[in-house]
């Protein structure tokens, strides 16, 4: 057996073992129910018959069938999307509009204090879920900032952090450079699917030392208290990689992690607040120049949203079967106009479905690429969808 | 989905994953009062949650990512945390068959890795994910994740050496 092998093995051994312990403790199962119970008292009733969860799996299955099976670019398929094919669709174009300049749905926002500064944007809603583009810079490089995440919220009501993935650190440090950009996608709370009105509101705290600082190197014995001592002797702040303010209690020869809000015993640290406002409409609608339509004898469509943003490429395409036909349409994968998918279809998108009643019976098809930018593009692209008896339609798009 | 549903899904998942999410939290937050709290949070959020999951990542993959970022949650409510120098035997829940002395001296050096490098070892270890898994739920590049793990490896191996140095 080789040593990463062995190295494996024992790790492994090692969680099963000593955490073992764990199995033996008693269930909070019923008390985890009981207290839904609670929340189930305040929340509205859902306003669609919604089968995301399964349809989105379909769609996956059919992407992977369609990915593995190979038909994608062998000879005969380009005969299924040639003009006046049965399975053909009416190519119309329609705009794709780069950036948003030319519609109300793209925001940015910007907030600016002491050398710190705080831009989001371009942000795209899509009824479900807000993307953008966060950038935080910190302009005195040589003096860090400690970053605290306040408050991420749409309508007064807190989203899940889980989309912004800021973690309260130093920046820059050892891991971060001066200027920290990411792309946020939050999915909304259920109650706010589809409001026409968001109002986003982030709220970022940031504190810089007066002192200079000094950061300390963490290794696996933990710091070294004598420089901890000549450090804070020199007169420098003491900070640490990941770990927060840190602090050095002499007396009891300890370190400690300020996670939260600093006090006075951390030293003297300047405090600034940088909030930024999102309002969207929407759901998306305005981010289309123009609506555009597709009909063939399967079904008729349009795309409510098509915008290629720094936070992804974001298409949504409103389908209305016609007749018995709805059976043989699957999901969908990103093709150029000829139905052949990009870069041999490795781009995976996020997705959702849902049935329309309101909008008689349409299904509602969301997908966002993250990864996909404008220079990722052709001239056109589309949506294009394999049916179950093996043709292909394309719902082409013009990118600008 | 209908409540009743919901709470349907929510107790075939916690009869699924309660003791495997438990260890996560157990192994991030070093203190078993607070991973029952974490626990108890992440599968309520879950519960809030379930028509946002888009069938993308497994299910399990889904429910670690909101267990890891509850816990890295708690991490950021507490006021102060105090850095803990080893841990002790005694903290871990007790195992039967106990573990072996080598087994825990790898069990308290993995406890002492930092906390970016100690969620990798444990949601490959552990979890049993794959590096691309990993990237994809802590929104790290594979590289990153490759970097982070050899990094503890490096961490675990001076942190063994160094026990058997003083042994000796």
């Amino acid at each position: 057996m080789k040593n990463e092998e062995k190295r494996d093995q024992l790790i492994r051994e090692t969680f099963d073992q000593c955490l073992s312990g764990i199995d033996n403790l008693p269930s909070k199962r019923t008390d985890i129910l009981r207290k839904t119970e609670d929340q189930t008292k305040t929340r509205r009733q859902p306003r669609f018959r919604v089968t995301a969860a399964a349809a989105a799996l379909v769609v996956l299955l059919c992407i992977g069938v369609m990915a593995v099976s190979g038909r994608w670019g062998t000879v005969n398929h380009p005969d299924t999307i040639r003009p006046g094919n049965r399975f053909a669709i009416l190519p119309i174009e329609t705009v794709l509009s780069e950036g948003g300049e030319q519609n109300g749905a793209v925001t940015i926002s910007k907030d600016e204090a002491d050398g710190v500064s705080l831009e989001a944007g371009p942000a795209v809603y899509d009824g479900r879920t807000l993307a953008f583009d966060l950038t935080f810079e910190n302009s005195q490089a040589e003096a860090p900032v400690y970053c605290r995440l306040e408050e991420f919220s749409a309508n007064g009501t807190e989203i899940d952090r889980n989309g912004i993935q800021f973690d309260t650190c130093w920046i820059p440090s050892r891991w971060t450079r001066s200027v920290w950009q990411n792309r946020v996608s939050a999915i909304l709370p259920r109650e706010m699917w589809d409001t026409d009105q968001i109002h986003v509101r982030i709220k970022l705290k940031t504190y810089r030392p007066v002192c200079p600082v000094y950061e300390m190197e963490e290794t696996t014995e933990g710091f070294d208290p004598e420089t901890a001592r000549r450090k804070i002797e020199e007169g420098y702040y003491l900070t640490a990689d990941g770990w927060g303010m840190m602090h050095y209690d002499p007396a009891e020869e300890e370190w400690y992690d300020m996670i939260d809000e600093p006090d006075g015993e951390m030293g003297e640290v300047k405090e600034e607040k940088l909030i930024l406002s999102l309002d969207l409409t929407g759901p998306g609608y305005g981010v289309l120049e123009t609506r555009s339509g597709y009909e063939n004898e399967y079904c008729t469509a349009s795309y409510d949203v098509a915008a290629v943003e720094g936070s992804g490429l974001y298409l949504t395409l409103r389908l209305h079967p016609k007749d018995e036909c709805a059976d043989l349409i699957q999901g969908f994968v990103l093709t150029d106009g000829e139905g052949t998918p990009l870069q041999g279809g490795i781009y995976e998108p996020d997705v959702s479905v849902k049935v329309d009643q309101a909008g008689q019976d349409a299904v509602v098809y969301r997908y966002r690429w993250s990864e996909i930018g404008r220079k990722d593009l052709p001239d056109t692209i589309s949506l294009s969808c394999m049916l179950e008896n093996g043709g292909l339609m394309i719902f082409p798009l013009k990118v600008r | 989905m209908m409540d009743e549903n919901r709470r349907e899904q929510l107790n075939r998942i916690m009869l699924l994953y309660e003791k495997d999410m438990l260890k996560v939290c157990f192994v991030y937050l070093r203190d078993l009062s607070l991973a029952q709290d974490a626990l108890q949070e992440s599968f309520l959020k879950a519960y809030r949650c379930f028509d946002s999951y888009r069938g993308e990542a497994s299910e399990k993959t889904w429910l670690t990512s909101i267990v890891i970022n509850t816990c890295r949650d708690f991490c950021r409510s507490a006021w102060f945390r105090h850095r803990k120098k080893e841990i002790s035997p005694d903290s871990l829940p007790i195992s039967v068959p106990p573990p072996d002395e080598a087994h825990m001296d790898l069990m308290a050096a993995i406890m002492e890795l930092p906390v970016k490098n100690r969620e990798v070892i444990l949601l490959k270890y552990q979890q049993g994910l794959n590096s691309r898994e990993i990237a994809q739920l802590l929104h790290l590049s594979p590289m990153a994740v490759s970097k982070r793990l050899r990094q503890a490896y490096g961490q675990l191996k001076l942190s063994l050496e160094g026990e058997d140095a003083h042994e000796e």
